[in-house]
């Protein structure tokens, strides 16, 4: 893999499909007889169905099937959670229709299959539900007693306790401030709603065509779930429309789906709608988040304490590790303790959206860094070098390959922080108000399993594939440009497959885990292909590499193995396999645990630097200006690459200004449940952004030298609008989002 | 259920299907043509978007009984080989992320140029919010469309 | 949807006889609110009277110099780009461009967008049970729940939704008048009375009898509305409804001093509000900062905010003074 910083300024393969309307998504797929599924919702948060009357919508026109749960097929209870082999996400841990429970609003409560989907919708009208309400708790305060604090979070300690706290805050010569943060809940609304076709064939076969960021976990959940043969579900899904995270989890619909065509007897499509992707498909949980700092007046950091608090569902587990994921790691200090508590409701399950954790938690971190910066009359970028962690704080190991300090500096250098003036209200652009601000990003480099296959022609093309996904992230790109590059293969001889589960393992597209993982079975696989190729040459009296051993052969140049110690004696692929009289060549790496290395930290880094302008009398914030340099090892794909920082600041700064899910407190219903009441930032709201990179490919963390790329962009970037605002007008807004009402 | 006809991407089609059904869904699932996306279903959104008389239209804000003899021009009519000033800078600028939204996007994008061969910054951003990108393409897109806005006009749009 | 019958009206005789033979019936003409009501199961129609081929899209000029007629089905795109409209009513034209979006704008009709509901969550939303408006006795689920974007003036203790749409306030300023076709003939109805405040009827958004047809709108010759601007202050750049609007006239004399104003509100009651207390302080005064905060003051006299908008009588009264500045300052 080449050792240069940033790979081809390549435009994404999969770009003509997507401007001609030819990329098909999962429920585009054209299934004869497909019947279209409509959900019934409950509209209290908490009690018991106690009668549910379908006479009307059974006799409706059209109608094959109405579910409930007096009639739903059991589903076969899942393994423990650390027994499902295959993997699979499940945030909410119970099957819809099961019993006459009802645990959040907007509970699917039945599901009506009819003919064409209108028929379907307007029977779900007719279906009446009658129900025992209870008493919900719907708030931090109402669930305080129930209240969890958890001592790890896939696998990571989330309860951090390093040094004396206690005693640097209760210093009298350290500087200090405390606030506490509060962030609201997000929703992810991808464009594409979540939705999926399940087809039956006989009562053991199952195909689905569904949206996800995880064909795999899918088959596997629903193999459990049926009690069938993992072979025998196959999930299909070439193209996602956006996900952020609500497509990582298999969601109550896609059981629903399947049950459904069960029943109904013909393949049925569940699409959710946008008003139920407020609800079915997880949200961002709100957070409330207290930061207490001590520094010395001259800004060493003495203590950080960071305490969150966060929602999670009656059916199901999720934490939002605000604070590990940030104060835990970003800065150096003698004494750091996180503490984090999660609090049961009553409202549909949470579950990962974009830097889940580390999303909120730097907001609410670098905001206060900010506030403690004014205090110490220091420059905020001054105070983060003061601070700079080289290693790990509380793991005590070298961070790899970081270059934070030059995303610093090459920000501050292109945004020209130097001209500003640190004090409130002291710079304008005409009769606007007008605010600097900036801050850290951070996301861990994850490492997951996977495996890939090749064919190669003897043509000198070559097919690979690996069940992994393109959320939009340019994943086909990005994969296409490492299968070139590891093959050695021109890139337009190459074409990378992936979205169903019949190909070779891939994990979750989450996590920003996909380029390295999925690059690095590439990797493997390739290694593969040019011993078999090898294997092939020394066999062949004709090639310069006959009788050698296939040790001592590896790829030397694009197209050729040979000899590692005399590359002039090689052999061509094409070559090798005419003179075989083989058409093609076929090779496949194993599934296997990521190596780990615990010598060293991986996690990538990066400097947003923004301009707000502000009209003092109306105020509503306009995002003018964005500089975000990154630091996360190789950029494989550049074009593809900087979209993706681009499409976190630009949700960063919905973050920050307009979104919002609101709730209504009697019945725990969403209010803020379409696109037009909760605001995504559109075109007007965008302003150009500035994308740079800096470091090197972090070979010690994988061999592609990549960290990922999907999170990073929205870590911090609130914190920096937020910290722009208070320095254009001197308000300190500690709950997000930033709407004009706050700054009246 | 009713007989139905409309003229789309030059060709008349019949379609029977509910008097109810939003134009988006018969352009889906009727007559497959999935380039014309399905966001939200309130007209918010802006992915549903097809041309009429070469304006910008919201096809799940028209019932299919709406649309009765009325002529549409979806992505697939556009051209299926890209090569649609508007495509072929939208493919230059490499804007599409995930992709689902540009279909609506172009579309929109066909309508402003239609009107305003030579967009301000400003009519640019008016038009570009009529929908929505969760990716966050936008800055792409404008730079796309000032890129259409000035190739030569070799193929007339619809 | 509610299965429903369609048919197309080929004038406008038919269609009023048409929506007098049966109640369940309503016109459909740009569709863009009544189709999403529709899908919501707020609106059940039982039979959809397209009217979109009537003749009814025109913007003429009364005769006598009195004015401009809007025909009813005008599409807000059409109207907000008139040369005439953008000459003589400035504020108007502006409203329909802060109004929706432009392809929305393509399809809405200036009918249409008068009977516009309310963006109210609890009503927009079935599965809130209470909403007066929408299921009258049933409460009003806003006025404990959330209600950001609710009203602060004229409300009831049975109903606090706004009405959402820009153009209404602009011909509140403008006094339009709306011209209806009923079975027994046609009628004008001002426009401060064709909307109305809630009161225990919010059910009943304007007093158009279910049987009559906006056929269109009257503007009356206003000279000096040519100095008129529309304020829109929202939470996102483009493309959202108003929190709060202002649509202002200002006819200044060579000397400085107001001969006559006008300040209609938007995002704040149950009607377009007209301030005309405000309006009447502010004659003969000098068009400075405090005689428009004097104005703001006395518009937002009774204002009452709720758990979460109370915000908008100050942001209110500020967009008033930013509206009137803004006018005073027009080069005409």
């Amino acid at each position: 893999m080449s050792a240069t910083l940033i790979g081809p300024a390549r435009n994404r393969v999969d770009g003509r499909l997507k401007v001609t309307g030819a990329a098909k998504y999962s429920v585009e797929f054209e299934v004869p007889k497909c019947a279209h599924g409509w959900t019934v919702e409950s509209n209290i948060a908490k009690g018991k169905i106690t009668a549910i009357d379908t006479k009307a919508a059974e006799a409706a026109p059209g109608i094959l099937a109405v579910l409930t749960h007096l009639n739903t097929p059991k589903f076969k209870a899942p393994p423990k959670k650390d027994e499902r082999g295959g993997g699979g996400i499940r945030n909410e841990e119970r099957f819809p229709l099961s019993d006459a429970e009802v645990h959040y609003a907007g509970q699917y409560v039945a599901l009506v299959v009819a003919e064409t989907i209108e028929q379907a919708r307007h029977a779900a009208s007719l279906v009446r539900v009658s129900y025992a309400p209870e008493e919900p708790l719907l708030t931090m305060e109402a669930a305080g007693k129930k209240a969890e604090k958890p001592k790890t979070n896939h696998d990571e300690h989330v309860q951090i306790k390093k040094g004396d706290v206690d005693a640097a805050l209760k210093d009298a010569s350290l500087v200090k401030i405390e606030q506490t943060y509060i962030t609201p809940t997000e929703t992810h609304n991808p464009i594409e709603m979540s939705g999926t076709i399940a087809v039956w064939e006989g009562d053991q076969k199952l195909t689905l065509f569904d949206a996800t960021q995880f064909v795999k976990g899918v088959q596997n959940v629903l193999a459990q779930a049926f009690g069938l043969e993992t072979e025998n579900v196959r999930i299909i899904c070439p193209f996602v429309g956006g996900a952020f995270g609500c497509k990582g989890a298999v969601w109550m619909h896609v059981f629903l789906a399947a049950v459904g065509a069960k029943v109904a007897r013909v393949p049925v499509k569940v699409h959710v709608t946008r008003r139920n992707m407020f609800v079915g498909t997880g949200h961002r949980t709100p957070t409330r988040q207290t930061l207490s700092l001590a520094a010395t007046p001259a800004g060493k950091l003495q203590a950080i304490k960071h305490v969150s608090e966060t929602l999670t569902s009656t059916v199901g587990q999720f934490t939002e590790s605000c604070g590990a994921r940030s104060t835990g790691l970003m800065y150096e200090s003698p004494a750091i303790r996180v503490e984090e508590t999660v609090y049961p409701v009553n409202v549909a399950t949470p579950t990962f959206m974009r830097a889940p954790g580390e999303c909120p938690g730097t907001y609410a971190l670098e905001c206060a860094l900010d506030e403690l910066a004014y205090v110490l009359k220091m420059d905020p970028v001054a105070l983060r070098l003061a601070n700079h962690a080289d290693n790990h704080p509380t793991k005590n190991v070298p961070f790899s390959a970081k270059h934070l300090k030059e995303a610093y500096q090459l920000g501050a250098e292109k945004f020209g922080w130097a001209k500003r003036n640190r004090d409130p209200r002291s710079m304008r652009d005409g009769d606007l108000l007008m605010g600097w601000g900036m801050a850290t990003a951070t996301y861990p480099a994850h490492k997951m399993s996977a495996a890939a296959r090749v064919q190669l022609r003897a043509n000198g093309t070559a097919t690979v594939q690996c069940a992994t996904h393109d959320l939009g992230t340019g994943a086909y790109t990005a994969f296409t440009q490492i299968s070139s590059e590891e093959l050695g293969l021109p890139f337009e001889n190459v074409t990378f497959e992936l979205g169903k589960s019949d190909f070779p393992f891939g994990p979750v597209a989450g996590g920003s885990n996909s380029t390295g993982t999925v690059g690095t079975a590439i990797h493997e696989v390739a290694g593969l292909l040019h011993k078999a190729l090898a294997e092939l040459a020394v066999k062949d009296s004709k090639s310069p590499l006959f009788n050698l051993k296939t040790d001592d052969i590896a790829m030397v140049s694009p197209g050729r193995i040979g000899l590692k110690t005399d590359s002039a004696r090689s052999d061509a692929y094409v070559d090798i396999l005419k003179r075989a009289g083989k058409d093609s060549i076929d090779v496949q790496s194993e599934k296997k645990p990521p190596e780990e290395n615990k010598k060293q930290a991986f996690q990538s880094w990066g400097a947003h630097f923004c301009e707000v302008k502000i009209d003092p009398f109306l105020p509503r914030v306009q995002v003018t200006r964005v500089v975000s340099v990154m630091n996360c090892g190789r950029v494989v794909s550049a074009k593809t690459a900087r979209s993706q920082i681009i499409g976190g600041v630009v949700m960063g700064i919905g973050m920050a200004l307009t979104e919002e899910t609101s709730y209504d407190s009697p019945t725990g219903l969403p209010v803020t449940r379409n696109l037009a009441d909760y605001h995504v930032p559109t075109n007007a709201d965008v302003p150009e952004i500035d994308v740079a990179f800096v470091g090197e490919p972090d070979f010690a963390f994988n061999p592609i030298g990549a960290r990922g790329m999907g999170e990073i962009g929205i870590t911090g970037i609130a914190a920096a609008i937020a910290n722009a605002v208070y320095h254009a007008t001197g308000k300190r807004i500690r709950d997000l989002p930033i709407t004009p009402d706050k700054l009246i | 259920m009713s007989e139905i006809s409309l003229t789309v991407n030059g060709a008349k089609r019949t379609v029977k299907v509910d008097d109810d059904t939003p134009l988006v869904w018969v352009l889906r699932d009727t007559l497959a043509l999935t380039g014309t996306k399905y966001g939200c279903g309130m007209g918010v959104c802006g992915s549903c978007t097809i041309l009429e008389n070469g304006k910008a239209v919201r096809s799940c804000q028209i019932a299919a009984s709406a649309a009765k003899g009325r002529t549409f021009v979806t992505i697939e009519g556009l051209s299926k080989d890209a090569s649609h000033p508007c495509q072929r800078a939208w493919l230059e600028e490499d804007v599409a992320q995930c992709g689902f939204c540009q279909p609506g996007m172009i579309l929109t994008a066909c309508g402003l140029l239609r009107d305003h061969p030579n967009p301000t910054d400003e009519e640019i951003d008016a038009a570009m919010s009529d929908s929505v990108c969760r990716c966050g393409t936008y800055p792409r897109m404008r730079k796309a469309i000032r890129r259409a806005a000035a190739a030569p006009r070799t193929q007339k749009k619809p | 949807m509610n299965p429903f019958g369609y048919s197309r009206a080929s004038d406008l005789q038919q269609a009023v006889s048409g929506i007098a033979a049966n109640p369940q019936t309503k016109f459909l003409g740009g569709g863009t609110n009544l189709i999403d009501l529709m899908k919501m199961g707020v609106e059940t129609p039982a039979q959809l009277i397209d009217i979109t081929r009537l003749p009814l899209a025109q913007v003429e000029e009364l005769a006598g110099g009195k004015g401009l007629r809007i025909g009813a089905l005008a599409r807000n795109s059409d109207v907000a780009d008139h040369p005439l409209i953008q000459q003589r009513y400035p504020v108007l034209s502006q409203a329909f461009l802060a109004g929706a979006s432009p392809q929305l704008r393509n399809m809405a009709t200036v009918g249409g967008n008068l009977m516009q509901r309310t963006r109210c969550y609890y009503f927009y939303d079935p599965a809130f049970p209470a909403c007066n408006k929408r299921n009258p006795g049933s409460g009003c689920g806003a006025l404990e729940g959330y209600n950001r974007i609710h009203a602060i003036l004229g409300q009831s203790d049975k109903c606090i939704a706004t009405n959402p749409s820009d153009m209404n306030v602009a011909l509140a300023a403008l006094d339009a008048v709306v011209r209806v076709q009923g079975p027994k003939g046609e009628r004008e109805i001002p426009i401060a009375d064709f909307h109305r405040l809630p009161g225990n009827t919010p059910n009943v958004d304007t007093n158009l009898q279910a049987d009559e047809l906006i056929t269109a709108v009257d503007l009356p010759s206003i000279p000096f509305a040519t100095r008129s601007h529309y304020l829109k202050v929202r939470d996102r750049a483009s493309y959202a409804f108003a929190i709060v609007s202002v649509a202002a006239i200002l006819d200044l004399r060579a000397d400085g001093t107001i001969n006559e104003a006008r300040i209609a509100l938007g995002g704040v009651a149950h009607k377009p509000w007209r301030a005309l207390e405000a309006e009447k302080k502010l004659i003969g005064k000098k068009a400075d900062e405090e005689s428009f905060r004097s104005a703001a003051e006395t518009a937002l006299t009774g204002a009452k905010g709720h758990k979460h908008n109370a915000f908008k009588i100050e942001l209110a009264k500020r967009s008033i003074i930013r509206a009137l500045q803004t006018t005073r300052a027009l080069a005409i």
